[in-house]
């Protein structure tokens, strides 16, 4: 069976407005118990990668604090495991690379030391599972240089993601161009690169060498200007994908969870998501409480009215307060006779006594981390 | 080896054969209680939280789940490069094996793990109450009292004494005697099975009473009294929290059930003394459009369409849409269907409970105010679609594909 070595990149700047003011989004609190990072982690160990190296940004507390040394993932381990590979304090906003060169040459050592031929390279701010064993075995029989996956969109997305990039096919599966969405036609527009890929691991080791002096390229970059070059095939995803680039993405992605299909897909047994535990007691609902449609973590204490919303660990919802259709982070307290409506309160947020706050559906309020309303 | 001042030896090998089908297949401390936890988490949080380094696990009877459960003890903080918790099994040596004959004698036969470690203290304890105790508070006290042994005690209603070791103490708390079970009890101050051993007396205890062939191998029958007889320096340590025996159905039921009070007797939420599980990973739970949850715990995994009222719902449990969940306890992966009526029932794990079922007093006579006996699906069954099931009775039918 072949063996790859994952390699996920979180230095990537993604404005989520105070839900990233001191996280980078990989660690954004995600569908009740999770963080953004789980996922690309999950479908890496999933398919049996068991050496796993994270590229972390500068303020990478809250990831180092969510990873340890990798257990919960099956990463503690003698030959292999987790490796935080520190990325570089680039400081220019601007840049937003999804895979920095500069962060993969200073950390070559971990390609280097790898043993394993192939490495799967993804993102960490996006929702979906995906099994990569089939495409690993695909890409190592055909010798491919790379495997790129694609999802196929029922409608154009022309011209919303500035900086991604979408397959052009050529025969069969072959990728005849990677295409960024400024010069898209309407039909390629459908096949969106996940920003997930193989890559044989000598080919990545002399395109760092290759690109060396061009330190602040992004991979994807490279990659689209040489396509003719190597052997390149495609591999389309067809499940649920939600990439968070905005506070609306993440609303709207965080609301999928209600959805059966959705959950049946990213919480199915096959595909489990892995993530810390934390040991809390389980849920408890009070004798007046009222919870409908709602997405509910361990350690929290419901006695009021909860419909439509997801609630993470150890949330409080009062007597007589009503939460609809809102985000609720771990360790919130709804106070008393509170109304909060299409909000997403960060972690530790205290909404008091009688308060009222009320979002859009299309553009939810934001209580900040620890703020009190 | 750096010196250890006590381990803890905690006993996990015993049937529960009063929990009848809910311990079919697994030892009594591998039972589910409040419904994340198994039962031996408490005594072995208990452990941790105290300091203890060292912890070994006594199993014998069923002990599969019991041993993958405890694993490394990684879940409890225990995976300790110099120490850690070991499962003891019985085994076999130059003149054969011996299943373990008592409490007495399965810490007997592993009198080698503590001299391994030469604690000057050994904590013994049973791997099936629910309870939280500091036990650094009884050690300080057996060294203030300069005592052998002590005994942790607490003070039960009069009827209910004759079911436990009891006690009698003099003004200082010194234990004046000790009978296991009498029939007429001395006072209501009861053993609770945790005792603190001063480590070379337990060894002269237990080798004694290996050599009496009269004896049935036990601390609180034979042991404790023994070395009372002998005079030796004997203290109670009284404690006062909350602290259940889960030994029946009836106790484990009304255990379960005092959860739901307020939410938790015991404070299952502050971290310092927090009650760590070994448990898998689950997705957050899902309530339903419809559904209508009151007064009730649910654990991650599980999803609940239709109602559940007074009830716990473990790791992994389904209500589907139009059934009724009432004062009823589901254990991990329990499903109840469509329409099915659920009361004062125990679901065994990963048993079915198919549509259109009534468990329990049924519907129409809810509100006449008679209870009724806890009826008890054991684990891996199906009740077949539209069955009846009226009085309190433990249930086997065919094991679920």
């Amino acid at each position: 069976m072949p063996q790859a070595m994952g390699l996920i990149t979180t230095n990537q700047i993604i404005n989520l407005g105070k839900l990233t003011a001191d996280r980078p989004v990989a660690a954004v609190p995600f569908a009740a118990r999770y963080r953004l990072l789980d996922f690309a982690l999950s479908n890496l160990v999933n398919s049996d990668v068991r050496t796993v190296g994270v590229i972390t940004p500068y303020h990478y507390r809250s990831i180092m604090d969510h990873l340890g040394a990798g257990r919960e993932w099956f990463l503690d381990r003698k030959v292999g495991g987790l490796f935080i590979l520190p990325g570089s304090n680039y400081g220019m906003k601007s840049m937003n690379a999804k895979f920095l060169l500069k962060d993969l040459l200073k950390n070559v050592a971990y390609l280097k030391h790898g043993r394993e031929r192939d490495v799967i390279v993804s993102s960490a701010n996006q929702v979906f599972t995906l099994n990569y064993r089939g495409a690993l075995e695909a890409h190592e029989e055909n010798e491919s240089d790379l495997t790129m996956f694609y999802r196929e969109e029922e409608r154009a997305l022309r011209g919303r993601r500035d900086n991604s990039f979408f397959i052009r096919l050529g025969e069969g599966d072959r990728v005849q161009a990677l295409v960024p969405a400024a010069a898209l036609t309407a039909r390629e527009a459908r096949r969106l690169f996940l920003d997930t890929f193989i890559i044989r691991r000598q080919l990545l080791l002399d395109i760092l060498e290759w690109y060396k002096t061009m330190e602040y390229s992004d991979l994807q970059d490279i990659i689209a200007e040489n396509a003719n070059s190597w052997q390149m095939r495609a591999v389309p995803f067809r499940g649920y994908l939600k990439r968070v680039e905005t506070i609306e993405d993440y609303f709207s992605g965080s609301m999928d969870f209600l959805r059966a299909d959705v959950r049946r897909e990213l919480f199915g047994k096959e595909n489990r998501i892995h993530t810390k535990v934390k040991d809390n007691m389980p849920a408890y609902y009070g004798v007046h409480s009222s919870v409908t449609n709602s997405l509910v973590a361990s350690g929290c204490r419901i006695e009021g009215t909860v419909e439509n919303s997801i609630l993470f660990r150890k949330v409080n919802v009062a007597k007589g307060a009503i939460v609809r259709g809102s985000v609720i982070m771990q360790g919130c307290v709804i106070d008393r006779d509170c109304l909060v409506e299409h909000v997403v309160c960060d972690k530790f947020a205290r909404v008091e006594r009688g308060a009222l706050l009320k979002g859009r559906l299309s553009a939810p309020s934001i209580v900040g981390k620890e703020c009190v309303v | 080896m750096k010196k250890k001042e006590w381990v803890a030896m905690l006993l996990a090998g015993g049937q529960g054969s009063r929990l009848g089908a809910l311990t079919r297949y697994i030892a009594k401390p591998a039972v589910v209680f409040g419904g994340k936890y198994r039962i031996i988490d408490f005594s072995l949080s208990n452990c941790v939280n105290s300091g203890i380094d060292t912890v070994g696990v006594l199993t014998q009877y069923k002990p599969m789940l019991l041993n993958s459960y405890i694993g490394t003890g990684m879940a409890w903080d225990l995976n300790e490069p110099d120490g850690g918790v070991h499962v003891l099994p019985p085994f076999v040596g130059e003149d054969g094996g011996r299943w373990y004959k008592g409490t007495a004698n399965a810490i007997y036969q592993n009198l080698d793990f503590i001299n391994r470690y030469a604690p000057e203290y050994v904590l013994v304890l049973s791997g099936d109450h629910i309870y939280q105790m500091d036990y650094t508070r009884m050690l300080a006290a057996h060294k203030k009292n300069g005592a052998d042994v002590s005994v942790s005690v607490m003070e039960v209603p009069p009827e209910e004494a004759c079911r436990f070791g009891v006690v009698s103490v003099d003004a200082g708390g010194r234990i004046v005697s000790f009978a296991e079970k009498p029939a007429e009890p001395e006072s209501n101050l009861v053993s609770m099975g945790i005792y603190i051993f001063n480590t070379r007396l337990l060894q002269n205890a237990l080798v004694a009473d290996e050599q009496d062939k009269t004896s049935d191998n036990d601390f609180g029958k034979n042991v404790i009294p023994r070395l009372l007889a002998q005079g030796r320096r004997m203290w109670a340590f009284p404690y006062r929290g909350y602290w259940r025996d889960v030994g029946t159905i009836e106790s484990y039921y009304t255990a379960n059930m005092e959860l739901l009070s307020n939410g938790s007797l015991f404070d299952l939420e502050d971290s310092d003394i927090r009650i760590m599980t070994n448990s898998n990973i689950f997705p957050p739970h899902y309530i339903g459009p419809a559904a209508k949850v009151r007064g009730s715990i649910v654990c991650n995994g599980s999803t609940v369409l239709g109602e559940t009222t007074g009830s716990i719902l473990s790791t992994e449990v389904f209500v589907d849409e139009g059934a009724v969940v009432l004062d009823s306890i589901l254990l991990p992966g329990a499903r109840v269907e469509r329409g099915a009526w659920v009361k004062k029932s125990i679901i065994g794990e990963r048993s079915v409970v198919e549509a259109g079922c009534s468990l329990g007093v049924p519907r129409r006579l809810e509100n006449s105010a008679q209870d009724s006996n806890i009826i008890v699906i054991a684990e891996q069954n199906i009740v077949p679609a539209n069955s009846v099931i009226e009085e309190g009775r433990t249930v086997f039918y065919h094991l679920a594909v």
